[in-house]
């Protein structure tokens, strides 16, 4: 049933994660969330490959997950869409694969998906304290940052490079990053 | 240098899924590969499905290529209004459910009930509604009526036999010499009489001081009776209809004297009744025997039944149940209580 407010199809595009949430949730606006899935449809298929490993079977699972959804966008106040997706994907595809999951208040104890949160509360770093924050990185996580940066060479022509795979490389330069901003932050609270 | 490591925290938009599905199928070129690979540093969500992704990178993005809307459009669809779709509810037309009559199965049911529950009535008023009229006009009147403790000076053992029952109520005093039929004011009651020897006493054949019993034969009629059995001896009931005229019941009384074949009124009746409350039963008795011919046969079997009430509290036990007998032989609105009555005195024998 089309509303008053409701907008055109096109215009959907251009609104924000929350806004459709909202339109969603609180309009009844159902196609809000297809345009939903036509950003976040993808990644979480590749989330769900990740433990599944099965396309059909990931594609179905990624199904469940949006019907789930469905539900969860009215249950639940969702400050941040991305993030929540993406542990909410997690968990489910963990609860899938039987594997224990500590759920405590609708959140999962793990570290490594604070990440996503801690990288993007990053600030503004003068050039100074990036080539000095480089330089006290370790050899190998520097080498590839540089490349990957200050040459922009991709993952398979650093590999071809180097020694490492295109994974290693990955791996290198994703640590190098966060001992980077672990570094610029020491700086900027002893400049303080 | 320095301004290109500047961008190394810079925040991208995810990938699409044409950017995935040609960083799978590697028809990118090594800028648009180092683009995506830029913002998979920057973002686990990316990085992670990438790397889901890689190890069946055409399989899977095949199947990113597949992925479509179409499953939410078919939930949204097939979901029920009232959680998803209340929008929408008001555009659905409202089914209208036509309700049988359900008023019919109970109408007929209690229809069926109360047929059955009058035609039990009916019956029930045919078998027992008539027998309970009976009792009524009666009265409820003791089914055996206490028998009279009398002292008998008894002449001689045989007339004890004889009789077989030693409180007898009334005593016979008749003259022999005279050799009557019983006359009605011959059965006296004994209260005041049967200690008194009669006047005739020396005329009796016992010769004894007791109450005598009439030997001599008389003759009435056909048949031979003992005047001082009749009341022994039961008169049998036959049907009114078996009977052309109230003569022929004088024959089959014909041992009793003319006025008892006279029918008794309903006040005579009344009478008897009141005589055997009194416990005169032999005055009584003479009253139901009249009774005993009226042309109405329940009046006739009140009479009869109670005319063996008399027999029974006179202690002719044999008399009594041959009147019973004969009424529930003859079969009506008497017959129950007969065989009621008739019952209690057999097992009364036992």
């Amino acid at each position: 049933m089309k509303t008053s407010q409701q907008i055109p199809s096109s215009e959907y595009r251009k609104l924000s994660d929350e806004e459709l949430i909202y339109r969603y949730a609180h309009r009844n606006e159902n196609i809000a969330v297809n345009y939903l899935f036509e950003r976040y449809g993808h990644l979480v298929f590749g989330i769900c490959m990740k433990y599944i490993n099965q396309p059909k079977t990931a594609k179905r699972t990624t199904e469940e997950i949006f019907i789930k959804l469905l539900d969860d966008l009215k249950r639940f106040y969702i400050d941040e869409f991305k993030p929540w997706l993406f542990k909410m994907v997690n968990n489910y595809c963990r609860m899938q694969s039987q594997n224990e999951v500590t759920i405590i208040n609708n959140t999962i104890a793990s570290t490594d998906i604070n990440i996503e949160n801690e990288i993007e509360k990053h600030g503004d770093y003068t050039p100074e304290l990036l080539n000095m924050a480089i330089k006290q990185l370790e050899i190998v996580q520097r080498n590839c940052i540089e490349l990957f940066y200050i040459e922009k060479m991709n993952y398979a022509a650093i590999s071809q490079k180097t020694t490492y795979t295109p994974q290693q490389v990955k791996s290198l330069i994703q640590k190098g990053k966060q001992n980077l901003k672990l570094k610029l932050d020491s700086f900027n609270y002893v400049r303080r | 240098m320095n301004q290109q490591l500047s961008h190394i925290f810079d925040k991208s938009a995810c990938l699409t899924r044409r950017q995935i599905k040609d960083y799978l199928d590697g028809s990118m070129t090594p800028e648009e590969c180092h683009a995506v690979e830029h913002h998979l540093n920057d973002c686990i969500f990316c990085s992670e499905a990438v790397d889901g992704m890689l190890d069946t990178r055409y399989e899977a993005a095949e199947t990113v290529a597949e992925l479509d809307t179409s499953f939410l459009n078919e939930h949204f669809h097939s979901i029920t209004p009232q959680v998803h779709l209340n929008s929408l509810a008001p555009s659905q037309a409202i089914a209208i459910h036509k309700h049988k009559n359900k008023m019919q199965p109970v109408w007929s049911t209690t229809s069926i009930a109360v047929a059955v529950l009058v035609s039990l009535g009916v019956v029930w008023y045919v078998e027992y509604g008539k027998d309970k009229a009976v009792k009524s006009k009666t009265g409820l009147i003791p089914l055996v009526a206490p028998a009279r403790t009398t002292i008998v000076h008894s002449g001689s053992s045989e007339s004890n036999a004889t009789n077989s029952v030693s409180s007898t109520p009334a005593n016979v005093s008749s003259n022999i010499n005279k050799a009557q039929p019983l006359q009605s004011g011959k059965i006296q009651e004994n209260t005041s009489n049967n200690n008194t020897p009669p006047s005739t006493n020396s005329d009796n054949t016992n010769g004894g001081g007791g109450p005598q019993r009439i030997q001599p034969l008389i003759t009435t009629g056909k048949e031979i009776l003992q005047p001082d059995t009749d009341l022994e001896k039961a008169p049998v009931i036959k049907p009114i209809n078996d009977v052309k005229d109230k003569t022929a019941y004088k024959n089959i009384n014909s041992d009793e004297d003319d006025d008892e074949t006279i029918p008794v009124s309903h006040a005579g009746m009344e009478q008897g009744i009141k005589l055997y409350n009194n416990q005169n039963y032999s005055a009584a008795l003479k009253e139901f025997r009249r009774g005993m011919n009226n042309v109405d046969i329940s009046e006739r079997h009140d009479a009869a039944i109670m005319a063996a009430r008399c027999y029974i509290s006179l202690g002719q036990k044999e008399n009594a149940q041959k009147l019973l007998q004969s009424v529930i032989d003859e079969g009506g609105p008497g017959k129950r209580i007969a065989k009621k009555t008739l019952r209690s005195l057999n097992n009364s024998e036992e």
